[in-house]
């Protein structure tokens, strides 16, 4: 017995003495936590700097907006590109992340101690991410489910929903954009999104929605004016404010983009700190991403006319020729000098002979991936085109009448910049220049010279931005991606034979074998499809798959 | 007078009475203690000198002998003993089992066992032999086989590369299934951390009634170390053992002659679409012509390491062109890397007071010629036992580590470079430079550096209250702290990437590169343990041993990051000495380095009747911080039962041949707290958003999202269910040990599968269960074969196969991220196509299954690409929608688990030459790697190995590998190993990892005792040593069968294992 007691004593003794030594509610002391985050305007600020990633600018690796999207009828790839042949399991696209931040946001902001004005500004930063993510899911999917709310993994009835029709998407994003435009500030750091951003955003979204609503007629969508006028009226709002035009090939390769007049917002690069390659792959022995025949040809002639109409137009049998009283713009987008197969400038080569120069600058750190030059990601030049396609759509749409006003504060700014003659307005839809009535013999029959010139001015301005494969969708022209129906953005410069370098038989360089075929198949590839590995989570039958897919 | 005639006569007896003493004969009889019976063959011998006799078959023994003189009696398998010539002619001597044997004394969880009375699934390390004579500087490493059930393995050969440790294969999916490794009873996350040399014991303690004594800890076993300490009552000894030496890489690829190896990859880029192949502008026909030319003209004579322009190298085009070629391996890799290591001792002990002291020193140095990296390792343990009082034993330790590992700094990947380039790229200089190249890197690299210093401090109690209570307490401090440094800073060299010649001499570092670091890390753990033990004996039959304790813990890590870059002056690398952009980074509490606590209280109750009916009951109760409060504590119980059949008085005739059989069951549950993190806490992670503000010089720092919490989230739960039985035989010569076990881990934890609609992985968690099943068996020999020849074996094997008894995938998917687990799967599948040979023509193509959903790029398949098998028959190769009911034509064609591990040791003793032999293998594991070295072209601008130049052509129709094509590295199947066209995961391709290695070899010598005490010295023994001497292996490529590592994710790209020969003295005075 007494043994007994004594081994009971020892043992309280030690618990005693083990229940003393620490309690154990440590936690992860360098995490932030939900429960304890939300008290003041700056940490929301931190929160909010996550969004930032999806402004790519120039990208990491090969994954920039410039250059790298290079899937269009303006560049060849230096190796064959096509479409997805196959549906894949997962997609990044196909993603909610963002949204759910956005979403969390927005429930949090109430609960946090500050101004009702900083409050609003920053629902109208959620919402501006929120619009803007949406946006870049229906540009790629068509219908997708939109959420709206933090989920719990319990809400299988909203996490498994079927997609909601485009329609409700957009007038979701619409009235999304327009809190923001409404309540963000007009500036709350220096180049961070505010006001005008938003507008730009706005713009953009409503120019990309209009549009492809009157064209993708087989869809039978409404609204394409309610878009159109709403986007016209957001880059008017920008028009004639304190942004202006400067040096075209200074946006693209400045070291600090800082200052600079046209630039509403711009990502910067720093070395070491954060860099990227597309200095470093348009100055590189890799083979370059040419520009295509068919890009280089939709340059106008100092005269403003098409290269089909203008006596200018000195044709394309030296690389001099080409050059020739063209639009200034390509003189500094591709080089002086051709370079390919057989005919390699300093080692270099590029899949079609024109070289991409525009992103060059000798001041830069030259080597990928450490380029330090800045990125425009909303600048001045999209705002004028977007006001003038407005215009030109609304005009088609018989809601309004583009006048010379119109023409002369959007696109004759930008060709006065490029030092050729600006359009001018000599009956509806039909424009001139240098005195000379515009009748490209390139332009399809159901496209008004008037548009047919806006969207020159588009293609060529933002040239090898990552506008043009989105821009052809919307004008549901994706054929011209086709290689049977657009063998011009299958073809480079026109060269001698040198052995060496693959020709067709007019002599133009053939950046790829003529049995690499790309296809474009209508409706299939309008719109990606949605990753195989999604349908087996919802109740049968509820997720349906993109036509074509 | 008288007095010097009496001393006269006193010295001449004296001299007779010598005469007659080295007549003695000494007669006895040797018996076992056990049970009385005679013993034949034990060795008697007079100790200095070399007289010894044997005893006969019926355990007598004749033997000459002066008074004095000292007998040893020793035989295999039993303690020697040691009997001193006295008066009389006999000396009956009767043996007891030795350590081998029954009364083995194991350490088990707070306390030890004796063998004979253990009921668990327990192994122990024959410490001697698994780490004497090697050269070591980490235990694990001589650890590989060793134990049956426990897998030790390594990704690569690297100075630094960690071991992978297991027990009974995988645990969970989450955290690292590692077993808990207690030295001392205190938790040490790094064998390493010990040095081998101190080691007095290990065991392994295997199912969970051994191990949930450890709680919640202890889910998948606990390696449990004990380090020598103070012994009192010992003779002072030092002894002093070293080790020196070289090792050499076991299995390299060869570099291919270039002008086969450019046409090579000529015609698979051409294949691809792209017209004019290059590498760095230098247009692959006119480089390979080039160094055609170079090998014919200038091969004998340009065999320096400076380079001439216009023969060694050239401008063509504005590019600089490189014709020499060169032997990168014989130009980069040293013959042999060396390695040492010291070790002296010091002990003894008094009837009060027991010390230890030791000192070792390893150093290794590594496989680079330029700047090779090094280790110094400086471990000094000192420890001390003290009767205080009558009732008080006082203990303390101090244990000190310091390492120290250096590098050059690293600009790229050195391996991963190394291997990519052909034999044609510059590793020599022009104009005294080099080009811009791994040599130029590595040659002009600053040091890095990393010191690491454990500190341990342990004081401990021992208190004899009654005579069968003890209570012992004992009180660690552990302190690891760790100093980075890293060095960067321009490298000049002919920069011959850009265009343009001739080259410019430019930095090749970039702006990020010029910059010093430091790193520094705190880590911090306190442990304290208290356990009362009472034992008694009841009605003479019933023996009861009770314990009862407490385990607390704390820890904390704290690790901080500051860097500044330009520097000044790479001499002077300091910050104050830079003077650009400051870098500053640090975690408290994340990731890797928990800060938490730990504690909990438990008990264990040990029964037996008359050693027959063996009993055991454990509990404990155990709190964890990486739970929310309310799941924190769960409570662990356990129980096993043993029967010694051989103690059954009916059983007694079998006692002359078996010495003891014991059946063995135990079942219980262990928690497994380790699941990667405090998951109940929604945490927002800080992150580096690639947006720099204006004004600002860092990238700003963006908070995510929280992550979605499950309501309830606990420990993962861990059943053991042993089976075993140990039998000893033929006078204990022999001994096997079986186990079979089955192990549940229910309620790992999991990513709730969830659409992405969701915005985030699903909460975590308790979804999935694992089932692992396995046996181990392990026969022990040691057999006298005569007098001074005695041989012993060890083997050991195991094997166990884990699959997923629950997993939340309805839809089955294979591979899919993070969820590519599904109920049924045998834990390590690897799903792939069966291989059906080449296509042999183009109308082969035609009238065979379609793979043109596997064609990515311009890839098209043509005669001499791989054919798949239509393993589904509807004529179109596909993976389906990749689930287990739609997996089109795929199969599992392999695992990546190492399944049937042995290991073989075979030793003896002749005289005073020891040998010892030991094998490791591993039966079968499937490994599917990537990059060039396992998969030729897997990505362009890189190399052709020798070995990849056997591929197809209409002319060599059965080579190796298929029709070459560029960029093989991307699939059409999402989430699959990146790896594509005709290099599909495959039957073909898939390497095999099985392997037979003779782990080591070593022959000793002892030199005898009569020439040692000359010299004072009590044993002098040299020895030569041998690690990975032979391998039977077929991997596939010429990589070695342990190989999984790789740089950048390219497989075998990495330090390669070497072979090592050694040799070494152990002296003890």
């Amino acid at each position: 017995m007494k043994v007994f007691k004594s081994i009971l004593y020892v043992t309280s003794l030690l618990v005693v003495l083990g229940s003393c030594s620490k309690d154990l509610n440590v936690d992860t002391p360098d995490q932030f936590s939900d429960d304890n985050f939300w008290t003041s305007e700056n940490n929301v600020r931190s929160y909010n700097w996550g969004f930032y990633d999806l402004f790519t600018g120039f990208g990491t690796g090969t994954s920039g907006d410039f250059y790298f999207s290079s899937l269009n009828d303006d560049q060849a790839a230096a190796t064959f590109q096509n479409f997805a042949q196959n549906i894949p399991t997962t997609s990044g696209d196909w993603n909610w992340t963002y949204i759910r931040k956005a979403n969390i946001m927005l429930e949090r902001i109430d609960k946090v101690p500050m101004s009702d004005e900083a409050k609003n500004h920053w629902r109208g930063i959620a919402r501006f991410f929120r619009a803007m993510d949406y946006f870049s899911k229906v540009k790629v999917f068509g219908d997708v489910p939109f959420i709206n709310k933090s989920l719990d993994i319990s809400e299988n009835d909203v996490i498994y929903k079927p997609r909601d029709p485009r329609t409700l998407v957009m007038d979701s994003v619409l009235a999304d954009i327009n809190y923001a435009v409404a309540n963000i500030r007009t500036t709350d750091q220096s180049n961070t999104v505010n006001k005008d951003v938003a507008l730009a955003l706005k713009s953009r979204i409503c120019l990309f929605e209009g549009s492809y609503r009157i064209y993708h007629t087989e869809l039978s969508l409404p609204d394409a004016e309610k878009f159109l006028t709403e986007g016209k009226a957001a880059a008017e709002q920008l028009i004639g404010t304190k942004y202006a035009l400067g040096n075209y090939k200074d946006l693209y390769s400045s070291l600090d983009l800082t200052g600079n007049k046209e630039v509403l917002l711009y990502k910067r690069y720093l070395p070491g700190v954060l860099t990227h390659s597309v200095i470093g792959y348009t100055n590189s022995t890799t083979v370059m991403n040419g520009l295509t025949k068919s890009a280089v040809e939709s340059y106008a002639t100092v005269d403003g006319l098409p290269i089909g109409q203008s006596p200018l137009y000195k044709g394309d049998n030296t690389i001099k020729d080409v050059r020739t009283n063209r639009d200034a713009r390509l003189l500094v987008t591709i080089d002086s000098v051709l370079m390919y197969n057989g005919s390699l400038v300093g080692g270099q080569s590029s899949s079609t002979g024109y070289r991409p120069a525009k992103f060059l600058n000798p001041n830069a750190v030259q080597l990928a991936p450490n380029n330090d030059t800045d990125a425009p990601i909303f600048w001045y030049a999209e705002i004028l085109l977007n006001y003038a396609e407005t215009s030109a759509l609304l005009e088609k749409l018989g809601k309004y009448t583009v006048t010379q006003a119109d023409l002369d504060k959007s696109v004759n700014l930008l060709r006065t910049r490029a030092k050729i003659a600006p359009l001018v307005v000599s009956a509806p839809g039909v424009v001139s220049a240098s005195g000379v009535v515009i009748a490209d013999p390139a332009r399809p029959a159901d496209i008004s010279p008037l548009m047919w010139e806006i969207r020159r001015e588009r293609r060529v301005e933002l040239m090898m931005d990552g506008f043009r494969f989105q821009d052809l969708m919307r004008w549901k022209q994706g054929e011209k991606l086709d290689r049977a129906k657009n063998p011009d953005a299958f073809l480079g410069a026109k060269v001698a034979d040198n052995k060496k370098v693959l020709r067709n038989a007019d002599g133009y360089i053939l950046p790829y074998a003529p049995t690499l075929i790309r296809t474009f198949v209508d409706p299939k590839n309008y719109l990606s499809p949605i990753p195989s590995g999604q349908f087996a989570l919802y109740p049968s039958g509820t997720l349906k798959q993109n036509p074509g897919w | 007078m008288k007095r010097k005639l009496l001393l006269i006569f006193v010295v001449c007896l004296s001299f007779l009475a010598q005469a007659i003493a080295q007549e003695k004969t000494i007669t006895g009889k040797v018996t076992s203690s056990d049970d009385g019976s005679t013993i034949p063959g034990v060795s008697v011998k007079v100790k200095g000198t070399s007289k010894v006799v044997q005893t006969a078959g019926n355990g007598t023994y004749s033997i000459t002998a002066n008074n004095g003189d000292v007998l040893v009696f020793s035989y295999i398998s039993m303690a020697s003993e040691e009997r001193t010539v006295g008066n009389s002619n006999t000396i009956n001597v009767a043996l007891k089992s030795d350590a081998k044997g029954l009364n083995e004394v194991v350490v088990v969880g707070f306390g030890t066992q004796k063998k004979a009375n253990l009921t668990g699934a327990v192994s122990t390390v024959d410490v001697d032999k698994a780490f004497g004579s090697k050269p070591l500087n980490d235990p694990a490493k001589a650890l590989q086989g060793v134990v049956p059930g426990l897998t030790i393995t390594y990704g690569n050969g690297g100075l630094t590369s960690a071991p992978n440790i297991s027990i009974r294969g995988v645990g969970s999916i989450n955290g690292n299934s590692q077993p808990l490794i207690l030295v001392d009873n205190v938790e040490t996350p790094d064998l390493s951390l010990i040095n081998p040399a101190d080691i007095e014991s290990i065991s392994v303690l295997k199912d969970a009634a051994s191990t949930s004594i450890y709680g919640a800890r202890a889910a998948f076993g606990v390696v449990l170390v004990k380090t020598k300490s103070g012994k009192k009552n010992v003779p002072t000894s030092i002894n002093y053992n070293n080790n020196f030496s070289w090792g050499k890489p076991t299995s390299l690829p060869d570099f291919a002659d270039p002008v086969a190896e450019l046409t090579g990859l000529y015609n698979a880029s051409v294949r691809a679409g792209t017209t004019s192949p290059e590498i760095f502008g230098m247009q692959l026909l006119t480089l390979r012509d080039g160094i055609a030319n170079w090998q014919k003209n200038y091969s004998k004579t340009n065999t320096g390491r400076e380079m001439i322009l216009g023969q060694d190298f050239d401008y063509i085009d504005n590019r600089v062109y490189f014709f020499k070629q060169w032997d990168p391996k014989k130009e980069m890799l040293k013959d042999y890397t060396p390695q040492q290591n010291h070790n002296l001792r010091i002990q003894g002990g008094s009837d009060k007071i027991g010390y230890n002291i030791s000192a070792g020193y390893a150093n290794e140095g590594g496989i680079f010629k330029l700047n090779p990296d090094e280790i110094n390792k400086y471990n000094l343990t000192t420890s001390i036992t003290a009767a205080a009082t009558k009732w008080l034993d006082v203990d303390a330790r101090f244990m000190y580590r310091n390492f120290k590992y250096t590098s050059p700094y690293q600009y790229q990947n050195n391996w991963y470079y190394f291997w990519r380039w052909g034999s044609y790229f510059p590793y020599g200089t022009y104009n005294g430079n080099y080009f811009r190249s791994i040599p130029a890197y590595l040659a002009n690299a600053r040091e890095n550096s990393v010191t690491d210093n454990y500190n341990r401090i342990d004081f401990g109690a021992t208190l004899k209250l009654t005579k069968n209570l003890t209570v012992r307490a004992d009180y660690t401090i552990g302190r690891d702290n760790m100093l980075r440094k890293e060095v960067g800073g321009p490298i000049y060299a002919w920069d011959f990437w850009s265009a343009g010649t001739p080259p410019a001499l430019a930095n090749i570092a970039s702006a990020a590169q010029d910059v010093l670091n430091y790193g520094t890390s705190r880590q911090v753990k306190n442990t304290f343990n208290a356990y009362a033990t009472y034992q008694n004996t009841f009605a003479t039959n019933h023996n009861v041993k009770v314990m009862a304790g407490v385990n607390t813990e704390n820890y904390d890590n704290l690790q901080f990051f500051a860097g500044k870059q330009t520097i000044l002056d790479p001499l002077h690398p300091e910050l104050n000495l830079a003077v650009g952009t400051p870098v500053v980074s640090g975690t408290h509490g994340s990731g890797n380095f928990p800060v938490g606590g730990y504690g909990g209280v438990f008990g264990r109750i040990n029964y037996d009747y008359k050693g027959k009916y063996l009993l055991e009951v454990n509990g404990r109760e155990d709190a964890s911080s990486s739970f929310s409060k309310k799941d924190r504590w769960a409570f662990f119980p356990s129980a096993s039962l043993g029967y010694r059949l051989t103690e059954e008085s009916f059983m007694s005739f079998i006692k002359p041949t078996i010495d003891d059989i014991k059946f063995r069951a135990s079942y219980g549950t262990v928690g497994n707290q380790n699941v990667g993190g405090q998951f109940y806490i929604p945490t927002m992670a800080g992150s580096a958003i690639n947006w720099v503000t204006v004004g600002s010089n860092t990238k700003v720092q963006g908070i995510a999202a929280p992550i979605p919490v499950a309501e309830s989230l606990t420990w993962e739960k861990v059943q053991t269910l042993d089976l075993g039985a140990d039998i000893r035989f033929w006078k204990n010569h022999i001994g096997v040990s079986a186990d079979w076990y089955q192990r549940d881990t229910k309620g790992m934890l999991q990513n709730t599968t969830v659409g992405s609609v969701f915005g985030s992985a699903g909460p975590r968690i308790n979804a999935g269960n694992f089932r692992n099943k396995g046996y181990e068996i392990s026969v022990d020999i040691n057999y006298p074969v005569a007098t001074d020849l005695n041989l012993y074996s060890t083997l050991t094997f195991s094997d166990n196969k884990t699959k997923f008894t629950k997993w939340n995938n309805a839809a089955k998917t294979i591979y899919q991220n993070g969820n590519g687990y599904y109920e049924g799967q045998t834990f390590g599948e690897i799903w792939g196509f069966e291989t059906d040979g080449f296509f042999t023509s183009a109308d082969d193509v035609k009238n065979s299954p379609s793979q043109t959903k596997l064609q990515t790029g311009n890839f098209v398949y043509g005669p001499g690409d791989i054919k798949y098998k239509d393993l589904n028959g509807d004529g179109v190769i596909n993976t389906g929608g990749t689930t287990v009911g739609d997996h089109g034509d795929l199969k599992v064609i392999g695992n990546s688990q190492p399944r049937y591990q042995y290991g073989i040791r075979l030793g003896g003793n002749y005289k005073g030459l020891d040998f010892d032999v030991f094998i490791q293998g591993v039966g079968k594991r499937d490994y599917w790697g990537v990059g060039n070295m396992v998969i030729p072209a897997y990505q362009g601008a890189d190399i052709l190995y020798a070995n990849q130049l056997d591929y197809w052509t209409p002319e060599k129709p059965n080579a190796f590998y298929p029709n070459p094509y560029i960029s093989n590295n991307s699939t059409t199947i999402s989430n699959f190993p990146t790896s594509g066209n005709n290099f599909y995961p495959q039957t073909k391709y898939l390497l095999n990892m099985a392997y037979a290695r003779l782990k080591n070899v070593t022959l000793g010598y002892t030199f005898g005792n009569q020439w040692s005490k000359k010299y004072g010295v009590q044993k002098f023994r040299i020895y030569v040593s041998g690690q990975n001497l032979a391998t039977i292996s077929n991997v596939g490529v010429p990589i070695d069968p342990e190989m999984t590592d790789g740089e950048s994710g390219f497989t075998g790209r990495t330090f390669p294992f070497s072979k090592i020969y050694s040799f070494g003295v152990n002296l003890t005075l």
